[in-house]
């Protein structure tokens, strides 16, 4: 059947050779209450359709760079994987009986006398590392606050000012920070008049770090968390103002529990950040056992040291970490969030 | 559904379809020469180095190419190692028609078959006697047997590189200071107990070190560490012993001879000869550059960067002998060589660039002389340690002799009893162990379990554990590691 | 200098300043109590007493107002001083010499003689040129196709029916939740047998299907435009992708502006996957790749004048777009 719109868009039947009505005015037959609409019109099928086609792009993208890597990828870390020894397409190995490990690589990440030893302590680094990241939020917060009074002038020029690290190059940032923690001619030692190895002692590396990356955090916090203060209605301020409450009162109890959001968004992206942090092991400190993070494993154990297998390992648990924080960040996010 | 199972079907095998069509079409690149019409050689050629070899081999390549017109060569430059390595292994096995490649690293590639053996284009024999024999033999592997070494009469023993150069270490000392504290040392002392500087040909032993190093520390006013640093493969080896057996099977680590020299080296660290690890004050080559410390080890690829860098004067001395029986002082040695990709149509232009390379008078000439290597080549040995030639760009160390000897004592001399080799020289090396297993990874992790990173987690050089307590609980580890690779070298 | 008199002099300088700015505001604060007490009061009596009370109550808060702002301007300034002083500090060690940077015996502020060759010997040696070049490839190769796919793909989720949205909304967006690391192998090996490592297709190629956070973004966006134009358009018979091209992208130029020098920066910033696709010297290697290499050479100098000459564009890029980076567009698209 031809299919017929008037003016209004709305599709009509043809009319029938034989002028009977057809289905036109019987109602179609029951439909169970809140079930789904089994007759589509064709228009939105038509648009469905399309709909799809849009998206389509999207999803080859996403089936050829992340879901068959990542299906690699895992099994990849059940073999031993080395594209030496092993240089043609996976499909071809499935068979091949030395190419299967079980799970010798993860057990190898966790006990093998050597490799887990790296292992624990990049671990260790990651998660110490992620200091900076409450660090740079509680700065950010307390530099919101202050500029977010309302008789503060110059304020656009100290927003740019604090929001420069953010912008620039994270390799250059690195580079100059450490040519500041220099031993022999950086800046630190010598204002201080100390003679500091930062890079040779694994707690002043790490130390070094988090002031590093606290810095360079402040602006994008700060950023976020103006936005967030902004957003707290004056009229919570004047009553606390009438009830006679301090500065410090209405920071902790008003704005403090009314911007979670933020504080939730920045935490959950702080964390997944740092967990993946590569540049601080190759750029500001390499070479130093305190800032090989968990990627940095990966890197050398996978495309330096061509050992697939362990890396991918590694990969593979950091993937699970991600996911499952992400998720429990999301679902516990309502008990302490304040939603609008 | 059936529509949108049209439609999911069509989206999924169009993406099968582009990511086919992307692989066959970008499958076609190589990075190997050929020949073309006019009979040009086009060679692609890779290596890695800092940043000043690379205008010294584009200066050697350019000679090349003027003597020989017919040659067309690209080179592909990296500047750290790890770049480099990167780089190679990201090939797959689209590699370089001639690359080089560090001796830890070349088996794993040669038990691939990602280089060619060429010996059909190399006369062995020329060869010998032109460079010192161990650099001959340096890249040559058998990939049955799994041994090194060159058997003209064993047909699968393959030629898989011309030595590039020779790296050997030496002890290295800073002769003003050193001076300056001996003199505080010998007044009024009788001859019998003054210390007089290190000799070019005579090695301390481990006592007489640690003997001077004391003596010395005690002239200095103020916190002093006497050694920046000391390589432990020397130590080991020049004690007469080694990490594993010859063809890399069985572990050796819990040898009395292995475990006395570790203890030599602990002892170094117990009576602050060497400054406490992980401490906060730079316990390196920066301190040895900066004047505040007597010993340190030295190869000759430092000679460019020690010119520039050190203001006092420096020079080079055997490394230490250990009292073991049948010890020699025994330096480590690294090396890299000029390969051949497997997939090269041109193998045999390539192996004349790397004969060119390995043994051109005016390459080695030039190497030396901008203080980045010791020439392979027999017949300059005296010119460069004498600077006959006066090509040096600056004479410091006075000894290089001692790193010619650490290299022409490792040839193997074949006296005239039907091959049975003997070391004649009071100073020989030996390679870096790395290059003995198919991965070189263990080396780490060996260095990392001594200092106390292993699952033990006592660290041998902080005095927490004996050395032969951490050896031994190393050693079932060290033979695990042994057996692995060993059956992926067999496989 | 001794260095503890120099941080002693650093501490009386801030609470200088800090008294400094206390008192200016506590005169401009006494200047306004006596110009408000000097006008006369209008209208009722106690709405006078109100009035007065209240702007009595003001003033004597202005009191406290100056402690509290001044305490504020010198807390931000010092912020802002630790915050610029690396890059102040990185544009004069890169005109020193090699000896006055790596001096180890005295800090050297101010170069004796500016080596402002430094900055032009920093693109033949480190061939930034080249560096640039192939950056701006990137960029100009990955942005334009990536944000108009994204944009479809946030149209077709946001504006167009589709049947099981949320399904294919949470698969798509589950794409986020999967590091780099892990697919950083698979990737490799496949660019590898491919041929493309070392050339500039493995970092251009991902781009070409679209970015799942920017079609977030712009999904948040195209919620707040109303439907009724989509509509009105449908009824005159306009087809989707048209309706796209010609209502929603005038729309949407500013979100889209916004997310283009997103991923302006974020591309030029990009370290992890050109450094391990482009070996260093390669003539496809970008301009962060390039600083890496460099960073060998014991030339401190000529390294800092690189990353100088590195982060410029994107300083500029900043300045001029303030508004995509700090204001509410940047968190939650909605407009204003």
């Amino acid at each position: 059947m031809k299919e017929l719109t008037n003016e209004a868009g709305i599709e009509v039947p043809a009319p029938r050779a034989d002028g009977a009505r057809g289905t036109a005015g019987e109602l179609p037959p029951e439909r169970p209450e809140g079930g789904r609409k089994k007759r589509r019109s064709k228009l939105e099928i038509r648009e469905s359709r399309i709909a799809f086609g849009f998206i389509s792009v999207k999803l080859i993208g996403f089936i050829v760079f992340t879901l068959i890597p990542v299906a690699a990828c895992i099994i990849y870390s059940f073999s031993n994987m080395d594209p030496q020894r092993f240089p043609n397409t996976l499909f071809t190995y499935l068979g091949n009986e030395k190419f299967w490990a079980g799970f010798k690589q993860y057990a190898d990440l966790f006990t093998h006398p050597l490799y887990s030893q790296i292992f624990l302590r990049s671990i260790l680094n990651t998660v110490l590392l992620m200091f900076s990241v409450p660090l740079g939020m509680a700065g950010g917060l307390l530099l919101a606050a202050v500029l977010s009074q309302k008789d503060l002038k110059l304020k656009s020029t100290f927003r740019l000012l604090i929001y420069l690290p953010v912008v620039a190059s994270a390799v250059a940032m690195g580079y100059i920070w450490q040519y500041l923690f220099a031993t022999e001619y950086g800046l630190l030692n010598q204002l201080f008049g100390i003679n500091v190895n930062w890079f040779s002692n694994v707690h002043l590396t790490r130390l070094a770090i988090i002031i590093k990356n606290t810095w360079g955090s402040l602006g994008r916090t700060m950023i976020l968390y103006i936005a967030g203060c902004l957003s707290v209605s004056d009229t919570y301020y004047d009553a606390a103002e009438i009830d006679g409450a301090s500065r410090w009162t209405k920071f902790w109890k008003i704005t403090f529990p009314l911007v979670t959001p933020t504080t939730f968004y920045l935490l959950v992206m702080g964390i997944i950040g740092n967990l993946q942090s590569y540049n601080d092991s190759v750029i500001f400190a390499p070479g130093s056992q305190g800032s090989q993070t968990v990627v940095w494993f990966i890197w050398n154990y996978g495309i330096y040291q061509r050992n697939y297998g362990l890396a991918a390992a590694a990969s593979v648990l950091l993937s699970i970490v991600i996911m499952a924080l992400t998720v429990l960040q999301f679902k516990r996010s309502n008990k302490w969030v304040y939603s609008v | 559904m059936r529509k949108h199972l049209k439609f999911i079907s069509v989206a999924v095998s169009a993406a099968l379809a582009a990511t086919a069509v992307a692989g066959i079409a970008a499958c076609g690149t190589k990075n190997g020469g050929f020949v073309d019409e006019q009979g040009i050689v086009h060679l692609t050629f890779a290596g890695r180095s800092n940043d000043s070899e690379e205008a010294n081999y584009e200066v050697f390549i350019n000679d090349f190419m003027q003597d020989n017109p017919n040659y067309d060569i690209q080179i592909d430059w990296s500047a750290n190692e790890s770049a480099y390595m990167q780089k190679i292994n990201g090939m797959g096995s689209n590699l370089p028609d001639l690359f080089m490649l560090s001796d830890d690293q070349f088996i794993a590639f040669a038990e691939n078959g990602l280089i060619a053996d060429y010996k059909e284009f190399v006369d062995m024999d020329e060869l010998d006697e032109q460079v010192y024999t161990y650099a001959a033999e340096a890249y040559c592997y058998n990939t049955e047997t799994d041994l090194y070494g060159w058997d003209k009469d064993d047909p699968n023993c393959g030629f898989y590189g011309y030595p590039k150069d020779q790296g050997p270490l030496g002890l290295m000392y800073n002769k003003t200071l050193f001076e300056d504290l001996m003199e505080k040392y010998n007044q009024g002392k009788p001859a019998q107990m003054q210390i007089s500087l290190p000799s070019a040909t005579e090695p301390y032993t481990f006592d007489e070190f640690i003997d001077v190093c004391t003596k010395l520390k005690g002239e200095y006013d103020g916190e002093f560490y006497p050694c920046a640093g000391y390589d432990l493969d020397s130590a080991i080896y020049s004690n007469n012993a080694d990490y594993f057996t010859p063809d890399a099977s069985q572990q050796r680590i819990t040898d009395n001879n292995f475990v006395q020299a570790i203890e030599f080296m602990q002892r170094l660290y117990s009576e602050g000869i060497i400054a406490p690890r992980g401490g906060t004050t730079g316990t390196d080559e920066t301190a040895f550059i900066n004047g505040r410390a007597l010993f340190y080890y030295a190869g000759p690829w430092k000679m460019k960067d020690y010119w520039k860098q050190i203001s006092f004067e420096w020079d080079l001395a055997p490394v230490c002998v250990g009292p073991a029986e049948g010890a020699v002082s025994t330096a480590y040695v690294g090396s890299m060589g000029y390969c051949i990709s497997a997939n090269s149509q041109i193998k045999e232009h390539a192996a004349y660039l790397a004969k060119y390379l390995a043994t051109y008078e005016g390459s080695q000439r030039s190497q030396y002389r901008r203080g980045q290597a010791i020439p392979n080549l027999r017949s300059m040995a005296a010119e460069f340690s004498g600077n006959t030639k006066g090509v040096l760009s600056n004479e410091t160390p006075k000894n290089r002799s001692v790193w010619i000897d650490v290299i022409d004592g490792c040839g193997q001399t074949k006296t005239a009893q039907d091959g049975v080799t003997t070391y004649v020289d009071a100073v020989t090396g030996k390679y870096r162990p790395g290059r003995f297993t198919y991965s070189s990874t263990w080396r780490t992790y060996f260095a990392q379990w001594l200092d106390g990173q292993g699952t033990n987690g006592k660290s041998v050089w902080k005095g927490q554990i004996s050395a032969r307590e951490s050896l031994n609980a190393l050693a079932p580890t060290m033979q695990n590691w042994l057996d692995e690779m060993k059956e992926i070298q067999n496989s | 200098m001794k260095p503890i008199l120099i941080v002693l002099c650093v501490i009386l300088a801030v609470i200088a300043v800090f008294i400094a700015v206390y008192y200016i505001l506590k005169a401009r604060a006494l200047r306004e109590k006596k110009r408000l007490s000097a006008a006369p009061a209008a209208g009722d009596a106690a709405e006078e007493g109100a009035n007065a009370k209240k702007s009595a109550a003001d003033v004597f808060r202005k009191y406290d107002r100056s402690f509290v702002l001044a305490l504020s301007y010198t807390l931000l300034a010092l912020v802002c001083i630790t915050t610029v002083f690396p890059f102040i500090w990185m544009l004069l060690t890169s005109i020193k010499t090699i000896e006055e940077a790596t001096n180890t015996l005295h800090v050297v502020f101010f170069p004796a003689e500016p080596q402002w060759k430094n900055y032009v010997d920093v693109f033949e040696k480190l061939q930034l040129l080249t560096g640039l070049k192939n950056t701006m490839i990137v960029e100009i190769a990955t942005i334009p196709i990536g944000t108009f796919v994204s944009a479809l793909v946030a149209f077709a989720f946001s504006k167009m029916r589709l049947r099981h949205k949320t399904f294919w909304l949470l698969f798509i967006m589950s794409g986020l939740m999967v590091p780099y690391a892990s697919v950083l192998l698979p990737q490799y090996k496949i660019y590898m047998m491919a041929g493309l490592t070392n050339t500039l297709w493995p970092l251009i190629l991902p781009s070409f299907f679209g970015n799942v956070s920017m079609a977030f973004f712009f999904i948040q966006f195209m919620n707040g435009i109303p439907n009724e134009m989509f509509e009105a358009a449908r009824i005159d018979g306009c087809g989707y992708f048209k309706s796209f091209l010609l209502i929603m992208i005038p729309n949407m130029w500013l979100a889209v502006a916004c997310q283009v020098v997103f991923g302006f920066v974020g591309h030029w910033n990009d370290f992890f996957a050109p450094s391990i696709y482009l070996s260093s010297n390669s003539p496809s290697s970008t301009l962060q790749v390039r600083l890496y290499t460099f960073a060998q050479n014991a030339d401190k100098p000529l390294l800092y004048a690189g990353a100088f000459i590195t982060c410029i564009p994107l300083f500029i890029v900043y300045l001029c777009f303030q508004k995509c980076f700090v204001g509410s567009l940047a968190i939650t698209g909605i407009k204003g």
